[in-house]
């Protein structure tokens, strides 16, 4: 089983995922599915004691997703091929 | 047929609680998460809501100005219903109180309007799931499980109550069976036909159903029939004779749940059937002695004053509620809930319930005294008969009017009260100066019903 801050980070993950698919397209149904889809993400993530916002259908409700920090010798490993 | 399938995992499936996390949560993190919620709710509120950023500013309140639940308890100014109701008669529909873009609002409800007009309750379709929640934790607890078949034996009108039943029902994803514009035999017809499983309906009508089945030659202990669910009216936690009458006419498990319509279903049955858990996910309680103002302890009875995170549309804060509760710390089960032992136990404002429905009986007292002939000496008599509530105005008439014209008079004041409660009340005119006088405080209200079947602390 999953323990919660396990269930919390995949379920932010998901919420960034719902949101590029909801700015990236123009179609209306699937921007309303999006939207219920993203309500009961946020809805999740309430009842698993995560409270950023009250209502996820706000302006910057969805976090843009952080920058993963670069694993050491990620770079040199980069400009190596 | 059709290969079943499971809603749930196996081990979703043995789990004792719909969300082991949350209603197990220890005092100290529940709190933790309740002012988070507080300090969301009222920066929320002062942003989005004309009503809530003039109160706090006549208080000389910010929302950063709350850093504990004390703080919360002490600084916020109380709301109260009639605070509501004023804005929204100035500008219907719901004036200053609305704290959503109206291209939000997915459902418009009413409180039952027994005080004279009633609230309205705009909600978005988010702020439905959330109330429609508060459902299925009890659903869980009881033993209702998604493949049980729910039939609502209402009529659908504006009611909050029933519309978050219905919420609730399809959240958890059991099949919902509307009884809407049935009478009592359609809905008995309905049931043996359709065989639902559990029955959703105010408790004292789930007995009349069951009642009259008897006298039509149907025994609904033999029915479909496995939980009766109630609401809307002090039900089977609050009132063990009640719940064993519900048990014996359905042979089932009867259960309760407790809410107020623009708030949330937040009392929860569960196994127990002792009282009904405070849903904490959804709202904050605590109580005070409504003459003091000043919080009262767990376990002393007070006031219970919510605030509600689920009511984007309409957020309700520090809301005076006027129902008298005992807040007992913990529920059974490991659950860490505040349990309300015995329910609501009465009322701060004399509120009474009458055949489902919630009547005030200062709101008769009007009424009564806007029909020409009735004089101001009048008692109001509440009896049981069998599962019933039952309220009956016995008035004299005004002097000089012969015994004749009495049962016309006595109708005009029954119509009239109708017209304005949408309830039915018994009137019958007695004789001058038949009712007894009182020097001081003139007792107005006989109750009649047999004490178990009383709530605890109705002032009468």
């Amino acid at each position: 089983m999953l323990k919660p801050a396990e269930m919390i980070a995949r379920l932010r993950r998901a919420r960034r995922l719902v949101h590029e698919i909801h700015v990236g397209t123009d179609i209306p149904q699937i921007q309303s599915i999006l939207r219920h889809a993203d309500q009961n993400l946020h809805w999740a993530l309430w009842n698993l004691g995560e409270i950023d916002e009250l209502r996820p259908d706000l302006p910057g409700s969805v976090k843009p997703a952080a920058r993963a920090k670069p694993k050491p010798g990620a770079r040199k490993r980069a400009k190596k091929r | 047929m059709p290969a079943k399938i499971e809603t749930f995992t196996p081990a979703a499936q043995r789990s004792r609680y719909w969300n082991r996390y949350m209603e197990t949560l220890p005092r100290a993190k529940l709190d933790a998460l309740h002012l988070r919620k507080l300090q969301l709710l009222l920066r929320y509120a002062y942003e989005h809501s004309a009503f809530y950023r003039a109160t706090f500013d006549k208080a000389g309140l910010k929302p950063g100005d709350v850093r504990s639940l004390d703080d919360f308890k002490r600084k916020v100014p109380f709301t109260d219903k009639k605070d509501f109701v004023h804005l929204q008669q100035e500008r219907p529909p719901y004036g200053d109180t609305l704290a959503a873009p109206f291209e939000l609002l997915a459902h418009h409800c009413e409180t039952s309007g027994t005080t004279g007009v009633p609230l309205a309750i705009p909600y978005t379709m988010y702020d439905t799931e959330r109330y429609g929640e508060s459902w299925c934790y009890a659903f869980w607890a009881l033993g209702i499980r998604p493949e049980d078949t729910v039939y609502f034996a209402f009529n659908w009108g504006n009611f909050a109550g029933l519309w978050s039943t219905y919420w609730g029902v399809r959240r958890f994803g059991a099949r919902v069976i509307s009884g809407g514009g049935a009478d009592t035999k359609g809905h008995i017809a309905n049931i043996l036909r359709m065989k639902p499983t559990v029955l959703c309906a105010t408790p004292t009508y789930a007995l009349r159903i069951a009642h009259a089945a008897k006298e039509m030659g149907h025994d609904m202990r033999a029915s479909s029939v496995k939980f009766v669910v109630g609401g809307g009216e002090p039900g089977p936690f609050a009132l063990p004779a009640l719940r064993q009458a519900l048990d014996d006419a359905w042979d089932a498990r009867s259960c309760d749940q407790m809410g107020i319509a623009e708030i949330d279903a937040f009392g929860v049955g569960d196994a127990g059937r002792n009282g009904v858990l405070v849903n904490e996910m959804n709202v904050f309680c605590w109580s005070i002695d409504p003459d003091t103002m000043r919080e009262v302890p767990d376990g002393e009875v007070g006031e219970n004053i919510v605030t509600s995170y689920v009511n984007s549309a309409q957020p309700l804060i520090n809301y005076r509620t006027h129902d008298l509760v005992r807040r007992i710390p913990g529920g059974a089960d490991g659950r860490t809930w505040t349990r309300f032992e015995g329910v609501i136990l009465g009322r701060t404002d004399f509120m009474i319930t009458v055949r489902g429905t919630n009547v005030y009986p200062t709101a008769v007292e009007n009424l009564i005294g806007e029909v020409k002939g009735v004089s101001s000496h009048y008692q109001m008599i509440l009896s049981k008969e069998g599962p019933l509530d039952q309220m009956e105005i016995e008035f004299e008439p005004v002097k000089g009017i012969g015994e004749a014209a009495w049962p016309a008079l006595a109708e005009a004041l029954a119509r009239h009260i109708h017209a304005a409660l949408k309830v039915r009340i018994d009137c019958r005119a007695v004789p001058v100066e038949s009712l007894p006088r009182y020097e001081l405080k003139t007792k107005r209200i006989v109750d009649k019903r047999p004490k178990e079947l009383r709530r605890a602390l109705d002032r009468f």
